[in-house]
C-alpha cells in the first residue's frame, strides 16, 4: 500500500455499509490500490446499484444498516442467478451467534485489520493466489 | 375475492359476438361496402394517378362493378331458371343411369336398394299405427291484390335494398376514404397516431393485395372451369364457372363443394362415364395448378393467417352472418390478425390467426424437455442438425435452452431436481445429435478433392487431435456448456473436461494442468463474475497459457462490456457462441491462422 493510487486493475467492488467513516476509507483504500468501487449506505441503494448494471466482482457489506439490512441484501443476491454468484465479504461489529450462519466468502469483525482485508479481497477477485 | 381471469374474456367475447349477431343488418351492409372498396382502390388509385378526378373514378369504378354484377347475375340466373325446368328430364335419365348401374335384378345395388325399400315399409307401418289421419281442409284463396303484389315483390324486395344500402355505402367508403382514415385516427386518439396509422396502412396493403389477387385467380379459375365443362358439354357451364369462382375463396373445401355438382349433373345428363370423370379430373387439375403454381407468383406463400384459421374462421362467420358471413371471412381473418401484430392488448390474434409459427423453435424444443418428451426434443435437434449442423443446432437449440433453464430457476419456477433433470436431459441430446460436416463447412471449403478428402479423413481419425482444457465455470449450465463445445467439435478438437469445483479449486486445477489452450465456459450474467476470477488467476499464474471464454451472451447481458472486461481480467478471446469458440480455439491452437 504506497502513497501513489495504484494502475486499474479491472476489479469493481461494491462497498455497503450506512457509517459514511468506515464506507469511505475502505473505499479510498481500494481505489488507491486500482479498484473501482461502488458506495452503498444500505441494502437498498446496493441493490439499485446492482439492478443498475455495476457488475461488481466482490460486494464488501456491513449488516446492521437502516432500510434494506446486510442480511436481507445477502438473501436478495443470492436468490437472483445474476448475483449468487458474487462473492461477498461482511463486516460485523457483533459477535458470530448475533450474526446467525451467513453464506458468505468471508467474514471480519469491526474494527477490522485493513491490510489483511485488502488481501482477501485481492484473492476472491483472483488478483492473487 | 379475486375475480375469475377466465371468465371475464369469456363473457366480453360472447357479448362482442351477440353483438356483432344482433347487429348484422348494420355491420353486415358496411363490411361488404368496405370489402368492395378494398377491391376497387387499386383500380381506383390507378385511374388518379392519370388525373381522373375522384368523382369520375369512383363513378366509373362503381357503376363498372355494378354492371358487371347485374350481367353476371342476369347470366346466372337465366341458368339457373333452365336448370330449374329441365330438372324432371335430368332425373329420369339418372333413374335410367342408375339402372343401367345396378346391373339386373339380383345385382349388388338391386339387392341393397330391396332392403331399404323393406326397412322403409317397416318405419311408415310403426308410423301408421301411432298416427292418426289429419283432417284435410280445402281453404279458398281470398288475397287482396295489394296482398298478391307483395306476395310477387316480397323476395325481391330484401335483396334489391341490400344491392342499393351496398352500392351506396360502397360509394362513399370510396370516393372519402382518407377522410374516414383520418376519422379513425382520430378516434383512436392522436397519441396513437403512428400505431394507427402502421395497423390501417398494414391491414390495408395485405387486404387488398390479398383480396385483388384472390379475385383475378378465382375469376380466372371460374372462366377456365366455365369453358372446360363447355367443352366437355357440362349443361349450365357458366353458372358452374361462376359458382366454382365463388366458392374457391373458402379454402381446402370450396373447390371440391363447387365440384360436386356439376359432376354430379355431368353425370345425370351424359351417356357413359367420360363426362363425369372428364369433369372431376378438370377441377382437379386445375386445382392443383392455382394453388402450386399461380397462387404463389401473385400472392405469394405467405398471407400472413394461417390456413387452418381461416378454415375456423369462414366456419365462424357462415355461421354468424350465413352467406355473407362465407363472402367477409379472410378480409375480416386478415384484419383481426394485422390488429394482432400492432395492438399490444390483441396480440392473442396474431398468435391465434397469424401464419407465423406458434412457438419459436427454441422455445418449443425447450418445453418438449420440460415436459420430459425427450424423444421429440432429440427428433427436433436432429432435424435442425441436418439441416444446419450440429454447431448451430446446439447454438439456437440447446443454449438458448439452457438460458431458459436459467430463467425458470431464477423465477422459482423450477426447483432445483427439475432443473437438475432438464439439464441431463439436455446433456444426453447433445451427445446423441450425430455430429456433422456442416459444423467444419468453412474448413472443408479451403480443400477439395480426394487427397485432400483422405487427408482430412487421416486428420480427424488416427492422427491425435489437439487437446484443449475445457473448464465450466459454475455449476451443471456451464458443465453443460462444455459438454456441447465438445460434441459440436469432436470432429477437430479434443476438449478434456475439468471436473466441477469452487473458483479456488478450478483455478488451481487449471494452473496444475499448465495448459497449452483452456476454454472456460460461463452463463451470463450470473457466472461472468467467475469467468473474469478465473481468468485472472489463470493469466497471472500461466502468462503463456491461451484463454478463450466462451459466454453465450444475448443483447441484455451488454455482450460487449462484458467481453471487455474479460479481456481486461486475462481473457485472450471471448466467443458469444459455439462456432466462435471453436474458431478462437482452432486459431490459438494454430490449426487456423488469425
Amino acid at each position: 500500500m504506497g502513497e501513489g493510487r495504484a494502475k486499474p486493475n479491472g476489479c469493481r467492488v461494491l462497498v455497503v455499509d450506512d457509517d459514511a467513516d468506515s464506507r469511505d476509507t475502505i473505499a479510498q483504500l481500494l481505489e488507491l490500490n486500482g479498484y473501482t468501487t461502488g458506495k452503498a449506505d444500505n441494502g437498498r441503494t446496493a441493490l439499485e446499484q446492482l439492478e443498475g448494471g455495476f457488475d461488481p466482482d466482490l460486494v464488501v457489506t456491513d449488516l446492521m444498516m437502516p432500510g434494506v439490512s446486510g442480511w436481507e441484501l445477502l438473501a436478495a443476491m443470492r436468490a437472483r442467478l445474476a448475483w449468487a454468484s458474487i462473492p461477498i465479504i461482511v463486516l460485523a461489529g457483533m459477535s458470530p451467534e448475533q450474526r446467525g450462519q451467513l453464506n458468505v466468502e468471508d467474514t471480519f469483525e469491526k474494527p477490522m485489520d485493513l491490510p489483511v482485508l485488502l488481501k482477501r479481497i485481492g484473492e476472491l477477485c483472483g488478483l492473487t493466489g | 375475492m379475486r375475480p375469475n381471469r377466465l371468465v371475464s374474456p369469456i363473457f366480453e367475447l360472447t357479448l362482442i359476438v351477440a353483438i356483432v349477431y344482433v347487429a348484422r343488418p348494420v355491420l353486415g351492409p358496411l363490411a361488404l361496402a368496405i370489402y368492395f372498396a378494398f377491391i376497387l382502390t387499386p383500380p381506383s388509385d390507378a385511374l388518379e394517378r392519370f388525373g381522373v378526378p375522384r368523382a369520375l373514378t369512383v363513378a366509373l369504378m362503381c357503376s363498372a362493378a355494378l354492371a358487371l354484377f347485374i350481367f353476371v347475375g342476369a347470366v346466372l340466373a337465366s341458368q339457373l331458371v333452365d336448370l330449374a325446368s329441365e330438372v324432371h328430364t335430368y332425373v329420369a335419365q339418372m333413374q335410367t343411369k342408375l339402372a343401367d348401374l345396378r346391373g339386373g335384378k339380383g345385382g349388388t345395388l338391386d339387392t341393397l336398394g330391396s332392403a331399404l325399400k323393406q326397412l322403409g315399409r317397416v318405419f311408415e307401418t310403426s308410423i301408421a299405427r301411432t298416427e292418426k289421419a289429419a283432417p284435410v281442409r280445402i281453404v279458398g284463396s281470398d288475397d287482396t291484390p295489394i296482398e298478391r303484389l307483395q306476395s310477387f315483390l316480397g323476395p325481391l324486395l330484401a335483396p334489391l335494398t341490400a344491392l342499393i344500402i351496398v352500392s351506396t355505402l360502397t360509394v362513399f367508403v370510396l370516393a372519402r376514404r382518407e377522410d374516414l382514415r383520418n376519422r379513425l385516427i382520430q378516434l383512436v386518439g392522436p397519441q396513437n397516431v403512428t400505431l394507427t396509422t402502421r395497423t390501417l396502412d398494414e391491414a390495408v396493403h395485405r387486404i387488398s393485395h390479398l383480396l385483388l389477387g384472390l379475385t383475378y385467380i378465382n375469376a380466372g379459375y371460374g372462366v377456365i372451369i366455365a369453358v372446360g365443362l363447355s367443352v366437355i358439354g357440362v349443361p349450365y357451364a357458366i353458372l358452374w364457372g361462376a359458382l366454382a369462382g365463388v366458392l374457391r375463396f373458402v379454402p381446402y373445401v370450396g373447390t371440391w363443394g363447387a365440384a360436386f355438382l356439376p359432376t354430379f349433373v355431368a353425370f345425370a345428363t351424359t351417356p357413359g362415364w367420360y363426362a363425369t370423370l372428364t369433369t372431376a379430373a378438370l377441377f382437379l387439375a386445375i386445382d392443383i395448378v392455382t394453388g402450386n403454381l399461380i397462387e404463389p407468383v401473385i400472392i405469394g406463400r405467405r398471407t400472413g393467417v394461417s390456413a387452418f384459421a381461416l378454415l375456423v374462421s369462414v366456419i365462424f362467420w357462415t355461421w354468424l352472418w350465413g352467406a355473407l358471413g362465407l363472402v367477409l371471412a379472410t378480409p375480416l381473418t386478415v384484419c383481426a390478425s394485422v390488429m394482432g401484430r400492432h395492438i399490444p392488448g390483441l396480440g392473442f390474434l396474431s398468435v391465434m390467426l397469424g401464419d407465423d409459427p406458434g412457438l419459436p423453435s427454441e422455445v418449443n424444443f425447450y418445453q418438449r424437455v420440460l415436459a420430459r418428451a425427450g424423444f421429440d426434443a432429440l427428433r427436433l435437434a436432429r432435424q435442425t442438425a441436418s439441416e444446419v449442423g450440429t454447431l448451430l443446432t446446439f447454438d439456437t437449440l440447446l443454449v438458448p435452452a439452457l438460458r431458459l433453464l436459467a430463467r425458470d430457476i431464477d423465477a422459482g419456477i423450477l426447483n432445483r431436481d427439475a432443473a437438475n433433470s432438464v439439464t441431463a436431459s439436455l446433456s444426453e441430446i447433445a451427445r446423441r445429435v450425430r455430429p456433422s460436416s456442416r459444423g467444419s463447412a468453412k474448413q472443408q471449403t479451403t480443400r477439395s478433392g480426394v487427397f485432400q478428402s483422405m487427408a482430412r479423413r487421416l486428420s480427424t481419425e488416427e492422427l491425435p487431435k489437439p487437446e484443449v482444457l475445457g473448464v465450466g465455470a459454475a455449476g451443471q449450465t456451464d458443465a453443460l456448456l462444455i459438454d456441447l463445445l465438445t460434441h459440436g467439435t469432436a470432429a477437430d478438437l479434443a476438449v478434456n473436461p475439468l471436473p466441477a469445483g469452487t473458483p479456488q479449486q478450478l483455478a488451481q486445477a487449471i494452473i496444475a494442468r499448465e495448459p497449452r489452450v483452456v476454454c472456460i465456459a460461463a452463463l451470463p450474467p450470473g457466472n461472468t463474475v467467475i469467468a473474469r476470477f478465473l481468468c485472472r488467476r489463470v493469466h497471472a499464474a500461466l502468462p503463456k497459457t491461451t484463454i478463450v471464454v466462451f459466454l453465450p451472451a444475448v443483447e441484455d447481458d451488454k455482450p460487449a462490456e462484458a467481453a471487455a472486461r474479460l479481456r481486461e481480467a486475462g481473457a485472450d478471446a471471448v466467443a458469444f457462441d459455439l462456432h466462435m469458440a471453436r474458431e478462437a480455439l482452432l486459431r490459438a491452437l494454430g490449426t487456423v491462422k488469425a
